[in-house]
């Protein structure tokens, strides 16, 4: 059964927001997080710096994937619905909202002293300046391309979507930022799961790319 | 927009801000007990070797002194300490 305006979608992104929240009261309250203290002279700081580098990361990673599903064949009768669409961008959002923690709280750490403006501008930091400046560019080109969301009709719908593009630029540079500069980025699930989602992405791109092939035939042939 | 796409936005919104929240915060949980058992373990395992090694037994607390003899630092084998070094990173 189709249903109209991606009510499918919809209904999914839906049910898989109220799972969401229900697991997440539930291990909320059976994981100890709340109870959970620190041992002293932990250094909770940086354990907070790689955990939101990491969470960035995934949600930049979640928000391709999902943005290339809803417009791929997989989903070819399904316009993308509000919710779904709403679920792409606030994914995005998040991904930016969280990256600014993951920088900002550099500025607390003991370790690496970095300034706002070595945050802000690329390939001027203490460490790792060519792999952090990677990093820079692409939080500022997320910025870009989140930013045009509610202006996409204002630009214009072809302009939008090379700007959209560059996005998968900024995922290249965040995956390179992370492997490379990145503690984590030695750990062998961590790269298991860069490579998954470089392949997945690949994946849909492609499918996206035959699609369009296909189409285009499909408009010459009827053209005559 | 009708108030049904309004509130089914805001289903979205919270439950991916919840998430992603709670994703930081257990994530860094999860590092921090993933580096304490590493450390403690090296510790003592540092405090054993030195024990096999040279016949003599290992000092509870080691007190290490500053060149200019200004301040000094205990060191406990079996204690937990965070692992920073600039390779690391």
């Amino acid at each position: 059964m189709k249903l109209k305006n991606n009510a499918w979608l919809d209904a999914i992104a839906l049910i898989f927001s109220v799972v969401v929240i229900g697991l997440s009261v539930k291990w909320l309250v059976s994981s100890g997080l709340l109870e959970f203290r620190p041992a002293e002279g932990t250094n909770v700081v940086w354990y907070l710096v790689r955990s939101t580098g990491i969470v960035a990361y995934l949600l930049l990673l979640a928000s391709m994937v999902w943005g290339l599903f809803i417009t791929s064949k997989f989903a070819r009768n399904w316009s993308p619905g509000v919710v779904s669409l709403t679920m792409h961008s606030t994914v995005s959002y998040l991904a930016i909202v969280i990256s600014v923690i993951h920088a900002g709280l550099l500025l607390f750490d003991d370790y690496l002293t970095y300034t706002l403006r070595e945050l802000m501008v690329p390939f001027t930091g203490p460490y790792q300046p060519f792999w952090v400046g990677m990093g820079i560019i692409a939080f500022w080109l997320m910025v870009l391309v989140s930013v045009t969301f509610p202006i996409r009709k204002l630009m214009g719908y072809r302009r939008w979507l090379w700007l959209h593009y560059a996005s998968y630029a900024a995922y290249g540079m965040v995956a390179g930022h992370a492997v490379f500069a990145g503690t984590d980025g030695t750990n062998t699930g961590f790269r298991l799961l860069s490579v998954g989602g470089i392949a997945v992405i690949i994946m849909l791109v492609g499918a996206r790319s035959e699609e369009r092939e296909n189409r285009a035939k499909s408009v010459e042939m009827a053209a005559g | 927009m009708n108030n049904g796409h309004r509130s089914r936005k805001l289903v979205v919104r919270s439950a991916l801000a919840a998430s992603s929240t709670i994703a930081v915060l257990a994530g860094a949980q999860a590092l921090m007990m993933q580096d304490a058992p590493t450390n403690t373990a090296d510790a003592e395992s540092l405090g054993q070797t030195s024990t096999q090694d040279l016949g003599v037994s290992a000092p509870s607390t080691t007190t290490i002194r500053s060149s200019d003899g200004s301040s000094t630092s205990r060191f406990t084998p079996s204690q937990t300490f965070p692992q920073r070094s600039r390779s690391s990173r």
